[in-house]
């Protein structure tokens, strides 16, 4: 019996999962791979992997279906949104199904192994362009929604990452142990994946989408 | 949702109440005149009959101004039922009290305009051949010539012309309108192609050019990367383009300094633009001193890339630009020469300012914040 995390890669590019699995499988046992949600939601909990590096856009019904659909038969297992999509819809879909990080394949490297340690051991890695989702899906919270924003140090937090500092730079500047802040990203994700329902919603209405659809029984004069 | 400024009730609509208000009026003010000379001239007349009449008439005409702010109201049946009695009651007025000569003046015909407004010719016919039918009972009871009977078929002729009218001017507007949603839709659809073979010829112009020497390159490590890198960019470029259209303020700025330098010294540039606003002059300032930063991480900071971040905060513009190459001392770097001193100066002139981080070992970071934009 090895210690090796176990992962699974769901990507339905043939060249991202290829490239995803060269820089992992020196540090992980790669236990699967699926090229759609489909696929992805029967084969994952058969695999058990302790973590999912996922993509977001996929054939079959996308990221947040698979999350959703594993979640019901494995809780405890644990997903890494990992994407070229920095798509202000695809953030918070995936942040309100709950994945654990969300790294968009601009960090695509070196990097990867580490991420998707941190995601499976609970740290939410958020890459820099994430972060600043972050930021602006906080600044969008209206209070009478009765969501809760950022307090002032998550918000610190979450600024200095988008700024390009890592966990560890970003507790050593400010002066907390890197343990707080993995608590306090657990506390970011958890309040931001509750407003991204709302933000998404809204996101529906200003696109028009809602508005398009009341408008099916309206007769008059279109001005 | 409906948004508010958007009229439940087209035009129009509201143009033909306008005409059929016109006509109670001005039939209501004939009236009045009539009854006026009645009221003087006929010793026989019922006064009490006369002025039922017109206080009737009176009453159903403040009324149906009321009813024309809200023209749905007026194209129900029981609006034009209780019009029609009102305008029964004022027909018959004149042989029930025994007038010498008819006082009812326009007002019945006002009825007719209102019964071809809330259902076409066919209705103003209806009411017409009710009014007659009352007009002709009327002459024959008051014991009056057959000839002076045939004067009630006027209302019939009255009738065709509202009826046709507003029918025509109805069917004239749905068809304009149907034309213009035609019109307006093949517009969409010309504008949608457009765009898609605009779409297709940038993504084979650019993309498919580059791939295809990439392909020729591909012994090449540092001329493919270059490449890819340069593609990457012209990509982000044009999804920006596609997302905001007419685009051309701070991010725009930000992304053309970023490509610049990107492409001067090899290096990459994380960028992360949260919002964008207009390039005011102390945003200006800004985007300049970014650049400075940005080349000097480029030139001095040995990292193989570097973090842009920028955001809107209180009426400022602020940028971070970081790195994590070898770093300095800023306190052994003398002060009041050269770039840092220049661009600090021009920061503090435009009311912004211009922080430099930095230390041995650990990277820079670099922060500025722009004057006042308002």
């Amino acid at each position: 019996m090895n210690d090796r995390l176990r992962v699974f890669l769901v990507d339905d590019h043939d060249v991202a999962r290829a490239g995803a699995r060269h820089y992992l499988e020196e540090r992980f046992d790669i236990v699967g791979e699926a090229d759609n949600a489909i696929d992805a939601a029967e084969m994952i909990p058969d695999r058990n992997p302790d973590i999912v590096l996922l993509d977001v856009r996929l054939p079959g019904g996308g990221g947040t279906y698979v999350v959703e659909q594993v979640r019901r038969k494995a809780p405890s297992i644990r997903f890494l949104a990992f994407t070229v999509s920095a798509e202000r819809q695809d953030v918070l879909r995936l942040l309100q199904a709950g994945v654990d990080g969300y790294v968009t394949k601009a960090t695509f490297g070196p990097d990867l192994p580490d991420l998707v340690y941190a995601a499976a051991t609970d740290q939410r890695p958020v890459s820099a362009d994430v972060a600043g989702f972050l930021l602006d899906i906080d600044e969008d919270i209206v209070e009478a929604a009765g969501i809760e924003k950022l307090t002032p140090r998550e918000h610190d937090v979450v600024n200095l990452i988008a700024r390009g500092y890592t966990y560890r730079e970003t507790a050593a500047r400010m002066a907390i142990s890197v343990k707080t802040l993995e608590t306090h990203m657990r506390h970011i994700f958890d309040k931001l994946g509750v407003a991204s329902r709302h933000a998404l919603s809204r996101i529906a209405y200003e696109t028009g989408f809602v508005r398009a659809e009341d408008k099916s029984g309206y007769q008059g004069e279109p001005r | 949702m409906r948004t508010s400024h958007e009229d439940p009730v087209p035009q129009i609509e509201r143009t033909l109440v306008q005409v059929v208000l016109y006509v109670r009026i001005l039939g209501f003010a004939w009236m009045t005149l009539l009854v006026i000379v009645t009221w003087l001239t006929d010793p026989d007349a019922n006064r009490v009959v006369v002025a039922a009449a017109e206080i009737a008439a009176a009453l159903w005409t403040i009324i149906t101004i009321r009813a024309a702010r809200t023209p749905n109201i007026m194209r129900t049946w029981q609006f034009v039922a209780l019009d029609g009695a009102v305008a029964l009651f004022v027909a018959s007025a004149s042989f029930v009290a025994g007038a010498s000569d008819l006082f009812h003046g326009g007002y019945p015909i006002s009825w007719l305009a209102v019964a071809a407004y809330a259902g076409g010719m066919r209705l103003s016919i209806a009411a017409a051949i009710v009014l007659a039918a009352d007009q002709i009972i009327g002459f024959i009871l008051t014991g009056r010539s057959l000839v002076a009977t045939t004067g009630a078929f006027v209302f019939v002729v009255y009738a065709v012309i509202f009826g046709w009218t507003i029918d025509t001017l109805r069917r004239n507007d749905a068809q304009r309108r149907a034309a213009e949603s035609a019109l307006e839709q093949e517009r969409t659809q010309r504008a949608l192609e457009a765009e898609r073979l605009a779409l297709a010829n940038e993504l084979h112009d650019s993309v498919l050019q580059t791939l295809q020497v990439v392909r020729t390159d591909a012994d090449e490590p540092d001329r493919v990367r270059y490449l890819v890198r340069s593609e990457e960019r012209a990509i982000d470029r044009m999804i920006n383009r596609y997302r905001h259209p007419g685009a051309d303020g701070f991010e725009a700025a930000l992304l053309v300094v970023r490509d610049e330098i990107e492409d001067l010294y090899d290096v990459e540039i994380r960028t992360v633009i949260r919002d964008d606003v207009p390039l005011t002059p102390p945003v200006e300032a800004a985007v300049d001193a970014t650049r400075e930063a940005l080349t000097n991480a480029a030139r001095h900071s040995g990292a193989s890339f570097v973090n842009l971040y920028s955001e809107v905060n209180e009426d400022r513009v602020r940028v971070f630009v970081r790195d994590r190459g070898v770093g300095f001392d800023p306190a052994a770097v003398e002060e009041g020469r050269g770039i840092r001193h220049s661009l600090r100066q021009r920061m503090l002139d435009s009311g912004g300012s211009f922080t430099v981080t930095s230390l041995p070992d650990e990277g820079t970071e670099v922060e500025i914040s722009s004057g006042r934009m308002s």
